[in-house]
């Protein structure tokens, strides 16, 4: 079971890994030069133009990463069905379960992957231009892949619908509202409506609330991860992409293929 | 191995055995794709499935092989139900239309299917299902560069990895041209004489006639007749052609009552009986009215005959 999980992610990461990382890479590295070579005519002094830099870098990263997630998880499965090349792996004795968790489990990897040359490649220019990279960098990598793997496991989800475009949209929708939780609940509840507070509570458990894993001003500020941060968003992102996945192989197994 | 003795551990001795397979789709406009199949193919046969585009055949391959789900009925595959994903193990499938990951190599992607399936030294079945195919030349090229009639036989070497039981053709011959359709034909027959049980289907006879032991023929989604490919030409000579001497033509014989005259060309005329066992008086019949014959032959029916008559009859029937 878990061979087979771990050869259907191995063949995703590959189609990925020959298909789109090269370029993207390529288009990154580009605009993290361009940042350091922009930051350097604006901040007044190096603590500036480094804390500059490490924000504007790290929302790229951030940036580049959900894309990626959207990209691959959007096409990942659903190119595979649409081009009933999925067919040959469906009608060995595989459970479809295996086929989708591999299929995340693939697209995961990539993303991760992708992120982590991208901040490898950001942490060395960094070093290379001060000399120094924030002990909390590599806290970024973990936070964003957990964050990426909410994000995963819902475009996976929705790209079982026919559509590439709605699949897409959907997700994007949670991503912006996910961001947005905390605000809108914080909304509802000034209102005073006790229906909108309710619904509005509703939806705050549904959609992923991604303020977990924004650890961004506590690495710009130079603050300690501390455990019982790096536990809740483990645990509520593990909790949060076990419920998708649930929801994903329920929908698959009753699809017609 | 002698045909029909097969491998698998069979439940009631069938290969495939299908019970009332219905599969309805839609909601506001709903569609019956398949309707009522009862189907039962024992081991080691060739089992040609014969119908018009959108009869059910390929519905039928996809709910038993798990890709759809049924509405009602059961099936099972070697013993096992569908679709569990046991009820695939030993089990092939090459689709009408061949498409594969363009970013693998022939190598690669045949080595990931070996993986999936669990074989043991993975590298060597390869190699050794390249060379059943004489495929020794391909192993390196990638699979999106590869030619129409390459990527076929990779899909084949593909099937072939497994240790398999039975094995799905969707439209094999399509797309294949003369010689590709004899290794086809010529592959089939060596794969019966393994023991594998085939099902395949098809729009056109084409092979189906040189290599099926039974077929069946579907129309919308019904099974309307299912019998032994000798059996169903045997009852479908009904055709007897006779030719009479130049000259001879004012005096062209009278088909006796029952017996249906059919346009004439030249000195030939054709009379169409109503069963094979109807030929030999009926040609007695020519030979009491004294006519001039020079010859009389009856005429096989060809497969082709036999499913637009029942294709034809079906569509009459419902009209």
């Amino acid at each position: 079971m878990m061979r087979r999980i771990g050869l259907i992610a191995w063949d995703a990461l590959r189609e990925v890994a020959r298909h789109k990382m090269l370029s993207v890479h390529l288009i990154f590295v580009l605009i993290a030069l361009g940042l350091f070579h922009l930051f350097g005519h604006f901040a007044t002094t190096p603590t500036l133009e480094f804390r500059m830099i490490q924000d504007v870098g790290i929302s790229v990263i951030s940036l580049f990463g959900l894309l990626l997630t959207l990209f691959i998880g959007v096409s990942t499965m659903r190119d595979d069905l649409n081009r009933r090349t999925a067919y040959a792996v469906l009608t060995l004795p595989i459970a479809r379960w295996e086929y989708f968790l591999g299929k995340l489990a693939g697209t995961l990897a990539a993303v991760v992957v992708n992120v982590a040359v991208m901040i490898g490649i950001f942490a060395g220019l960094l070093y290379v231009k001060f000399g120094v990279v924030g002990p909390s960098f590599l806290w970024i990598i973990v936070f964003m892949a957990m964050e990426f793997a909410i994000i995963g496991a819902l475009v996976l989800v929705f790209s079982l619908s026919d559509s590439t475009v709605l699949a897409f949209s959907f997700t994007l929708f949670l991503v912006i509202m996910g961001n947005l939780a905390e605000y809108v609940r914080h909304l509802a509840a000034e209102t005073g409506w006790p229906a909108l507070e309710a619904l509005v509570g509703l939806a705050y458990v549904v959609i992923p609330n991604f303020a977990y894993f924004n650890i961004k001003a506590r690495v710009l500020k130079e603050l300690s991860i501390s455990p019982a941060l790096v536990g809740w968003a483990a645990g509520y992102g593990f909790v949060y992409v076990l419920c998708v996945v649930a929801v994903g192989i329920r929908l698959m197994e009753r699809q017609d293929l | 191995m002698n045909p029909g003795s097969g491998r698998a551990p069979v439940v009631n001795g069938s290969a495939i055995a299908i019970e009332g397979l219905v599969k309805r789709v839609g909601w506001w406009t709903p569609q019956i794709l398949l309707d009522g199949l009862d189907l039962e193919v024992a081991p080691g046969r060739i089992f040609g499935l014969l119908g018009p585009n959108g009869a059910g055949k390929t519905t039928t391959f996809k709910l038993l092989l798990g890709l759809m789900r049924p509405t009602a009925g059961r099936a099972f595959l070697l013993g096992r139900e569908v679709p569990h994903p046991s009820s695939r193990e030993g089990v092939g499938f090459l689709p009408e239309v061949v498409i594969h990951p363009e970013h693998l190599t022939v190598a690669e992607y045949l080595g990931f299917h070996a993986r999936l399936r669990g074989l043991s030294r993975p590298a060597e079945k390869v190699a050794a299902v390249l060379q059943r195919l004489e495929m020794t030349a391909a192993p390196h090229r990638l699979l999106g560069q590869c030619s129409k009639g390459m990527r076929q036989r990779v899909d084949l070497a593909r099937v072939l990895l497994g240790d398999i039981r039975l094995l799905f053709l969707d439209e094999p011959a399509s797309g294949l041209d003369p010689l590709g359709q004899k290794m086809l034909k010529d592959l089939l027959l060596q794969l019966r004489q393994e023991g594998i049980t085939i099902l395949l289907s098809s729009h056109a006879v084409g092979i189906l006639t040189e290599v099926c032991d039974e077929v069946g023929f579907l129309v919308r989604g019904r099974l309307v007749r299912q019998g032994r490919v000798a059996d169903l030409l045997r009852s479908g000579a009904t055709r007897l052609r006779f030719r009479v001497p130049t000259g001879a033509e004012a005096a062209w014989p009278t088909p006796p009552a029952g017996v249906l005259a059919l346009p004439r060309e030249g000195q030939q005329g054709w009379w169409r009986v109503l069963a094979p066992a109807d030929v030999a008086p009926t040609v007695a019949a020519l030979v009491r009215q004294g006519a001039d014959i020079l010859e009389v032959t009856p005429e096989t029916t060809t497969l082709d005959e036999v499913f637009a008559r029942v294709v034809g009859g079906v569509s009459e029937g419902s009209a």
